[in-house]
């Protein structure tokens, strides 16, 4: 292995190892507020900032197309429409085709 | 879900192998690093020869959202140390998007080692195909990562819907608190960049669903 790409590895190994093996390990005596807020907020709270953080992304390399498709998706998601596969496929292929007519 | 995964790590072994990495380097980060925002980020810096704690700071700062993922979903864990350890090691957006509350350990794993295994061989498959394809047939210009986008987001919304939209649950101010945390959030991203802006948005997306979930 190149000494670059070993460095790499390392310091992403390391960081797993801070950010999601070490949490793991850390017992907190914690009041029930306190729990309520970390087993019921705080997931929604990641989850609203995911969908944030997605159609930010994918809003940034092609912002009509990835609103209307992720606006879609997030829709059938929430209202239990459709499933996973078809809204994944149906997603996919709205934004493609948008970006072959736009683009 | 794991097949969500596969054209994102195929893509990141194909660009890695152009970077000059050999196969092994790519099957060791996929195995060991297991983070396609960190693995992508990392192509670059290890080309301009970055150091060890430039490239700890930038993984470990988009990474950081794992933080508070990581502690609320340590309960459902083994308690035997090295099985944790390994499970913990093997969280991703897609596995946490596709687990609930009451799978069972068992459910928990192989969520975790499928999508785990997936990605690991889909970066060796991905590296093996960006040895003989042809450079002009990439195209890069495909976003070859969105459905990997749109199973990410389809996950969010329904987890969303099943943590926030209870009957009898009065739910216009659970909405509200949720677009109010949503559009926070896309300012703190424009202030601070899709790298920063998680741990702060993350604790005030909590703070404002606190007030409005009884």
């Amino acid at each position: 292995m190149s000494g670059p790409v070993l460095v790499a590895i390392a310091a992403l190994f390391t960081t797993s190892c801070l950010v999601r093996i070490v949490p793991t390990f850390i017992s907190l005596r914690i009041d029930p507020p306190t729990q309520r807020y970390l087993e019921r907020l705080l997931p929604a709270a990641v989850f609203i900032n995911f969908a944030v953080y997605i159609a930010y992304s994918e809003m940034v390399r092609e912002p009509l197309p990835a609103l209307l498709s992720l606006a879609m998706v997030g829709a059938a998601a929430f209202l239990n429409r459709l499933g996973l596969i078809g809204t994944a496929v149906l997603g996919t292929t709205l934004y493609f085709v948008l970006v072959h007519i736009i683009g | 879900m794991a097949i969500a995964v596969v054209p994102v790590s195929m893509l990141f072994g194909v660009l890695a192998v152009r970077a000059d990495w050999s196969l092994l380097e790519v099957v060791a980060i996929s195995l060991l690093g297991f983070s396609g925002s960190g693995q992508f980020a990392l192509l670059p810096l290890a080309e301009s020869g970055a150091g060890f704690f430039t490239m700890l700071l930038v993984t470990a700062s988009i990474n950081s959202r794992y933080l508070p993922i990581a502690y609320a979903s340590a309960k459902r864990l083994p308690a035997a140390a090295g099985k944790r350890a390994c499970l913990a090691h093997m969280l991703g957006d897609e596995a946490y998007a596709t687990e609930h509350e009451r799978d069972s350990g068992a459910s928990l794993g192989w969520i975790r080692i499928t999508i785990f295994i997936a990605w690991a061989l889909a970066g060796l498959l991905g590296a093996l195909l960006g040895r003989v394809i042809p450079t002009a047939w990439l195209g890069a210009e495909v976003n070859l990562g969105y459905p990997a986008s749109v199973v990410l987001m389809y996950l969010s919304a329904a987890q969303l819907r099943a943590r926030l939209w209870h009957n009898g649950q009065r739910r216009a101010p659970v909405l509200a608190a949720a677009g109010m945390s949503a559009g926070l959030a896309l300012l703190l991203i424009q202030w601070l960049g899709p790298v920063y802006f998680w741990i702060p948005s993350v604790l005030l997306a909590t703070g404002i669903l606190g007030r409005a979930w009884p």
